[in-house]
């Protein structure tokens, strides 16, 4: 292996550990052994030779692969693919260190591929597709010095580089693929022949489920597919930034479960829908506060995201779905056998203000309770790490109930960290977050509140459902998969439920009003490049064909309005093309003497022959790696040009 | 694109299956942008580079194709006239059809335009071997593809038998003496001459010492007997190659006879001419009529 394709083994490797280290499975800490085994290759080659080596390196991959095995035996297939991307990071630094005269480096790139692959599960961001990036401008090249350095070869160009051509043959094929990706007919809403709950299992949506697991710790998969889009309708401008899908009444074993249904109690706690006689679905609120076109793309959803003063419901186009009202004013969606993939869209019109709905006893009962045991000691720690005169239970003023639960927010806002299942500081478990050990994601700050609220007898409940804070460009709200979102809705004592949000804001929130940073627009940028990209869908397809077909029309208009500049970019690939063929039809010979003889700042005279340059160039003391390269420019336009047998075995 | 053949090398069977995979990874799931976008990916990557390797070979053109005779069992160089035309090749290998096999002569890592290269020949068994194709290969520039093309040449590479040493061994080909019968003129003794050339007769009918300068156009003759089987013959050959060819060296005349051949390198033919019939002579049925 020449050491060319040595260092570009090495970068492979490097990007692979990389690809693997931005899914957080696992600490840099506990990966530094792999980083140092490929980064330090070179110096491990000279064992090769001992057989010791080998069985080591072998014994190695075989131990870890035995206690990945335990791992799977006793976790579940919960970690299998952590494990198995683990393994095979393992397995490249190993074929990395091991290639040689036995050893062919064609695995090197086959499991390259295979961890890029794995890796794309791992809840892939902008910082994946940099690295893609990387690689594939590591691993075209690769391919090539490694076909170049197998096939042995003869006299080599004193400046034979692939990395022209190897950068040129990537940007095609990166080039080709968007295209293909643009243009190539699928079905979006595919599901796939496997059944959705593995695919859940794999973390592929991070969706809405039917309960929130305090306990649940894997890395969260935050996919950019777009679940909705919310337009508003005129004259309505602003959209209500939470909608609802679940609401969540009951903590039981760690885990917040929605109101029984038919089989428990039945509880009443809103305004109750009611279907009119032309289809559509009302509740007794008056729709004063705007109307909202929802069109939900994803097929798999199954409850109708409504705002909590939501009042009117029209299905404009629902074929084959059937909406199922549930307690707490939660609308659920339930699809027959054979009703086709389409996107749902329906009208939700919504109230200024909501309407006091009175409730009895017994549910507000059940909206204050909490579990015996841990949780309730977890509350009166919160409680009792908050300022006293904060703390107050629950009045009959609204104002003062409203305060109580602003404060709280407030608290937790302060003193308590966002992060995501997966990432370092996340808690180990909801009672580390209670404490302040960890930090915790939006379940866990929605879960502290209501435990705080419910200690404080202030009736309330967790909702489950999507943020919607993302504005497309005509003003359209675009929900996506990762705007999935936990809250409360706390009840005053007047019948009225309010919203409230503990989790703390984005840190990522830049401040507009002030300058931002090349670095900090080039990352919104890549990060609006990465969005669009996952959420392409077949409406971004048609749109960017409306597009393309109306940029005729802008090219004229604009060659119109300014025709000299028009001219000049048009001539620009002409005069390109004419430079390129000119420079092709000279010998690789003539073109390499001609650049050494530029580098030692010299150009060739006619009637000048190649050594006569040579030494001008000697007597005008051009020294150094210059007269280097010029020397060797002219005995390879010698061998070209007047190359014999003897010349060539040498 | 005729006679253009085309082979998954190891890689690309590996990267096949694993392609496969992902495949059936994208049906087996729910759709995804990013999963599409990576099997787009390694879908193109692998078309483009067969497209790309099928136009490394392409238009490669074998003009003049040339070796130098020479004895059997002993390495040589060719000579090819490649004419790629404009674009540059990278990383490709020719091999030569010899008899029914393929056997490789030279290698290049970059050609333009129009070169000379030298191809490397191994050792051939005696004979006149015709070449009719070449074949150029190459796996550039991803080597997931091999890419065959057969390039049709025309070229003939004559190998003469081995020399073997002539010392004085009996079964060495019947080889006249100097003393050739065919007398040249006769002069007088001069200081230097040989005493076997004194002519005695003429010395005693003039008195004085005279001696004949014989005709050396024939100062070899060589007698070939095809009349044996196939291994005896090569010996025979290689006896009369190695004759040939000390001949040459020494200056002299050679004289080559076999049956229907006739050669001789003191008149019209050269020495070339005769290693050449030694190259394609053909061993005759031993019940075939009077010696040559």
């Amino acid at each position: 292996m020449t050491r060319r394709l040595q260092c570009f083994l090495i970068g492979l490797t490097s990007i692979d550990l990389a690809f693997v280290q931005n899914t957080g499975i696992v600490a840099f800490v506990s990966m530094l052994p792999m980083w140092s085994l490929a980064l330090l290759s070179p110096l491990l080659r000279p064992l090769q030779r001992f057989t010791t080596y080998g069985v080591v390196w072998n014994l190695g991959v075989i131990v870890l692969f035995a206690l990945l095995a335990y791992h799977a035996r006793s976790t579940g297939l919960t970690h299998l693919l952590e494990d198995g991307l683990l393994l095979a990071a393992l397995c490249q630094v190993h074929l990395l260190n091991n290639i040689g005269p036995r050893q062919h480096s064609d695995l090197v790139f086959l499991n390259s591929l295979l961890i890029v692959f794995v890796t794309s599960f791992f809840g892939s961001d902008e910082l994946w597709l940099v690295l893609f990036t990387i690689h594939a401008l590591v691993f075209v090249p690769a391919l090539q010095a490694r076909v170049s350095d197998e096939g042995g070869g003869s006299v080599r160009p004193p400046d034979a580089g692939a990395a022209g051509p190897a950068l040129r043959r990537t940007t095609i094929v990166a080039a080709t693929t968007a295209i293909v990706f643009v243009l190539c007919p699928r079905d979006f809403d595919r599901e796939g022949f496997l059944q959705a709950s593995i695919a859940g299992r794999l973390g592929i949506d991070g969706g809405i489920g039917d309960r929130i697991r305090l306990d649940h710790r894997r890395a969260a998969a935050l996919s950019d597919a777009v679940v909705m889009r919310i337009a508003p309708e005129p004259p309505a401008r602003a959209v209500p930034p939470h909608w609802r899908c679940v609401a969540l009444t009951t903590l039981e074993n760690g885990v917040w479960l929605p109101p029984s249904g038919f089989a428990g109690p039945r509880i009443d706690t809103d305004p109750s829908w009611t279907i009119d006689l032309d289809g559509s679905y009302r509740r007794p609120l008056r729709a004063d506060g705007g109307s909202f076109v929802v069109t939900i793309a994803h097929p798999r959803q199954r409850r109708l995201p409504l705002p909590l003063e939501a009042c009117e419901l029209e299905l404009i186009r629902a074929v084959g779905m059937i909406v199922d009202p549930r307690p707490a004013a939660v609308l659920a969606l339930a699809r027959l056998e054979d009703a086709p993939a389409e996107p749902v869209s329906y009208r939700v019109r919504q109230s200024h203000q909501a309407a006091p709905h009175p409730i009895d006893v017994e549910t507000r009962q059940l909206l204050v309770t909490l579990p015996p045991g841990e949780p309730t000691a977890l509350t009166d720690r919160l409680l009792s790490a908050m300022p006293a005169n904060v703390i107050t239970p629950a009045s009959r003023d609204p104002a003062l109930t409203a305060a109580v639960a602003a404060s709280c927010v407030a608290w937790l806002r302060r003193n308590r960290t966002y992060a995501l299942p997966g990432q370092d500081d996340f808690a180990p478990s909801f009672a580390d977050f209670c404490a302040g050990t960890g930090a915790g994601h939006c379940e866990y700050f929605a879960s502290a509140l209501a435990l705080m609220l419910r200690r404080l007898d202030v009736p309330c409940r967790v909702i489950g459902g999507y943020l919607a804070d993302e504005r497309d460009g005509d003003g359209t709200v675009v929900v996506r998969a990762r705007h999935a979102h936990a809250w409360i809705e706390a009840l005053m004592p007047d019948g009225t439920w309010i919203t409230l949000d503990a989790t703390p804001p984005a840190a990522t929130v830049t401040d507009e009003s002030g300058p931002t940073s090349w670095w900090q627009s080039a990352s919104d940028r890549l990060g609006g490049f990465w969005r669009g990209f996952s959420a392409f869908d077949a409406t971004d397809r048609r749109r960017l064909f409306a597009d393309i077909l109306a940029a005729p029309r802008g090219v004229a208009r604009t060659a119109h309005d300014n025709p000299l500049a028009v001219a000049v970019l048009l001539a620009l690939p002409g005069l390109w093309f004419y430079l390129r063929r000119r420079q092709r039809c000279r010998p690789l010979a003539v073109a390499t003497l001609l650049e050494a003889a530029h580098q030692a700042g010299l150009e060739l005279q006619p009637g000048e022959t190649p050594r006569e340059l040579l030494d001008r160039a000697r007597t005008r003391a051009v020294t150094g790696e210059r007269i280097a390269a010029l020397a060797a420019a002219v005995r390879y336009h010698e061998h070209h040009r007047y190359r014999s047998t003897e010349e060539a075995r040498r | 694109m005729r006679g253009l053949g085309l082979l998954p090398t190891r890689l690309g069977c590996k990267a096949s299956l694993l392609l496969a995979v992902f495949l059936l990874a994208y049906l087996a799931l729910p759709y995804g942008n990013l999963l599409f976008a990576l099997i787009c990916w390694c879908l193109v990557l692998g078309v483009s580079g067969a497209w790309w390797s099928v136009r490394n070979v392409t238009g490669v053109r074998i003009g003049r194709c040339a070796a130098p005779p020479t004895a059997a069992g002993t390495p040589r160089t060719m000579r090819l006239e490649l004419d790629v035309g404009r674009r540059r090749r990278c990383d490709f290998t020719i091999a030569a059809e010899i008899g029914d096999d393929w056997v490789e002569i030279l290698h290049r890592r970059t050609v333009d335009g129009r070169a000379t290269v030298d191809g490397h020949l191994p050792g051939l068994p005696r004979g006149i071997h015709e070449l009719r194709r070449c074949r150029i290969e190459s796996r550039w520039p991803f080597g997931l593809l091999r890419i065959r093309r057969q390039i049709p040449v025309a070229a003939e590479l004559i190998t003469w038998p081995a020399p073997s040493p002539t010392g004085n061994s009996v079964h060495r080909p019947v080889r006249a003496a100097d003393r050739d019968s065919t007398i040249g003129t006769l002069r007088p003794f001069r200081g230097g001459d040989a005493m076997r050339d004194v002519h005695w007769k003429a010395t005693a009918r003039r008195g004085e010492p005279v001696v004949c300068e014989r005709d050396r156009r024939h100062a070899v003759e060589l007698v070939v007997d095809r009349h044996c089987q196939a291994p005896e013959l090569e010996r025979r050959l290689s006896l009369a190659a190695a004759s040939v060819l000390e001949a040459t060296a020494l200056g002299q005349a050679v004289r080559l006879r076999s049956h229907d051949f006739v050669a001789d390198t003191g008149g019209a033919d050269s020495p070339m001419d005769l290693l050449r019939w030694l190259a394609g002579a053909t061993a005759l049925p031993t019940a075939h009529e009077a010696r040559p």
